[in-house]
């Protein structure tokens, strides 16, 4: 996430409160939770000043904590011997993608918040789907305006695969039937093979074609007339391509 | 030197051991410092129950072994003395302490809100668990000198503690008249008390070497938990 957006989820909310107490004090604490849900970038977002070192770089690690009464450890899940960190004393955050906590944290943290993943905090989702969107539409130059539906969207890697799903449909819903085909002719490249390729294929336009054909002419009849094909030739089509 | 001059009463009244005197219908005529404080955990009626249970059958004293408990006020004896009809007096002696005195590691204190380590302890509770929080916090507390990751620590595992407790009434506050040494020194208390309908104690023995580190002294109940800081003024 490149700008950050203010939780609506009661439990980041907290976390964040939390976190920003810290500011004051001395103690360490982790953020543990599914990659991708948001935990570097609220850090980051509360203490963009604080020292950051990645937890697989164990020889700057240790350097760091010699030299820093605070720092913010990424990827501590990548340390190898964590139960022999000194972390007393000092300000430490760390970030670790984790489910569970491990037992040897509890001795090193003061606190261990576990960040819910995106799909638990769907109070978040419409705030985020604006912003991924325009971003899309930025970032790719594109014009439309329409919304998209917030249940095609892929919410299993968190912000990685949402931002993702969502630029991918914001660019579905724009390609015109030149861009269309250029990328019909790329997967063809890649894919073409067997014996029977013409029929096999022919689906990718016909399927579309009748699907949106009825979502928007809601009527076999008027589609038939639209497509100019006859009833009987359309109604097998929809029988052969399960469409409903 | 005759001992006319001593002032009995004083000593009396300065002694650590709690002395009540009642009058035969159990109300107090006299107590002295100690029993203000035990007073402060100890319902008097019942302790006037205990003395006359225990009294000697005529007029004398009588020392009876008997462990009494009142949070973090423990005695192991009692005596009970009346030559009169008109009073009965009681004195509890205290279960003398082990190891008593803490040392601290003086490189890891930091001047400290102790209300603010427990405001993030609350916060952290209320992500995880359900119990309804009712705090009563002295919010003008001076800041001590702590080590502020196992005060913190300690915090987050007293309020765990009755993470299946439907409520937690939490109450924070300076202790008048009761000290912890530390290095020689007497340091005042703070008083942090939880109490629930619920707690779970595998957590104790973490909870006491957490305590040990920081200089508090913790006392475990069946529904309630106390922890006594030391008041380190910064």
């Amino acid at each position: 996430m490149s700008d950050y957006l203010s939780s609506e989820n009661p439990v980041v909310r907290q976390i964040e409160e939390s976190l920003k107490l810290t500011r004051g004090l001395f103690i360490s604490s982790i953020i543990i939770g599914e990659p991708h849900s948001g935990k570097r970038t609220l850090v980051r977002r509360i203490f963009p000043h604080l020292p950051v070192v990645d937890g697989s770089e164990e020889r700057e690690l240790m350097q760091m904590l010699e030299r820093e009464q605070e720092l913010i450890i990424e990827n501590f899940e990548a340390i190898p011997s964590p139960e022999n960190l000194d972390l007393e004393g000092k300000r430490i955050i760390a970030i670790a993608d984790l489910e569970a906590v491990p037992e040897h944290y509890d001795r090193l943290f003061a606190f261990i918040y576990h960040m819910p993943p995106l799909r638990e905090r769907p109070e978040d989702l419409p705030a985020l789907q604006e912003h991924f969107l325009n971003e899309a539409r930025r970032t790719m130059q594109l014009t439309g305006t329409s919304d998209l539906n917030l249940e095609k969207l892929d919410l299993s890697s968190n912000f990685r695969s949402f931002r993702a799903s969502i630029f991918r449909e914001a660019l579905l819903r724009e390609l015109n039937a030149a861009e269309l085909e250029e990328g019909l002719l790329h997967y063809f490249i890649r894919t073409l093979e067997g014996n029977n390729a013409y029929r096999e294929n022919l689906g990718l336009l016909e399927r579309p074609l009748l699907k949106a054909g009825l979502q928007r002419y809601k009527s076999q009849l008027k589609l038939a007339e639209v497509l100019g094909i006859n009833r009987n030739t359309l109604r097998k089509k929809l029988h052969e391509y399960r469409i409903d | 030197m005759n001992t006319a001059s001593i002032d009995f009463r004083f000593l009396v009244e300065s002694d650590g051991s709690p002395l009540l005197v009642f009058n035969q219908r159990g109300h107090i005529l006299y107590l002295n410092d100690s029993a203000e404080i035990l007073l402060g955990y100890a319902d008097y009626k019942e302790l006037f129950q205990i003395a006359l249970a225990h009294a000697p059958k005529d007029y004398g004293t009588q020392t009876v072994m008997m462990e009494l408990h009142y949070h973090q006020l423990q005695f192991y004896a009692v005596t009970i003395a009346y030559n009169s009809e008109e009073w009965i007096a009681m004195r509890l002696y205290y279960r003398p302490r082990l190891a008593e005195e803490h040392k601290l590691d003086s490189s890891r204190l930091r001047e400290t809100d102790l209300n603010l380590l427990l405001d993030m302890a609350i916060g952290f509770y209320r992500l995880e668990h359900q119990g309804k929080i009712r705090l009563m916090s002295d919010r003008d507390l001076p800041t001590l000198l702590t080590d502020q990751n196992n005060a913190s620590r300690l915090l987050r595992k007293a309020l765990e503690s009755f993470k299946e407790s439907e409520t937690l009434d939490i109450t924070l506050r300076m202790i008048p008249g009761e000290y912890i040494l530390i290095d020689g020194q007497r340091h005042p208390v703070i008083r942090l008390s939880v109490r629930g309908n619920l707690r779970q104690r595998h957590e104790d023995r973490a909870m006491e070497e957490l305590a040990e580190s920081i200089g508090a002294a913790p006392y475990f109940q069946e529904d309630e938990l106390t922890l006594d800081f030391p008041f380190i003024p910064a």
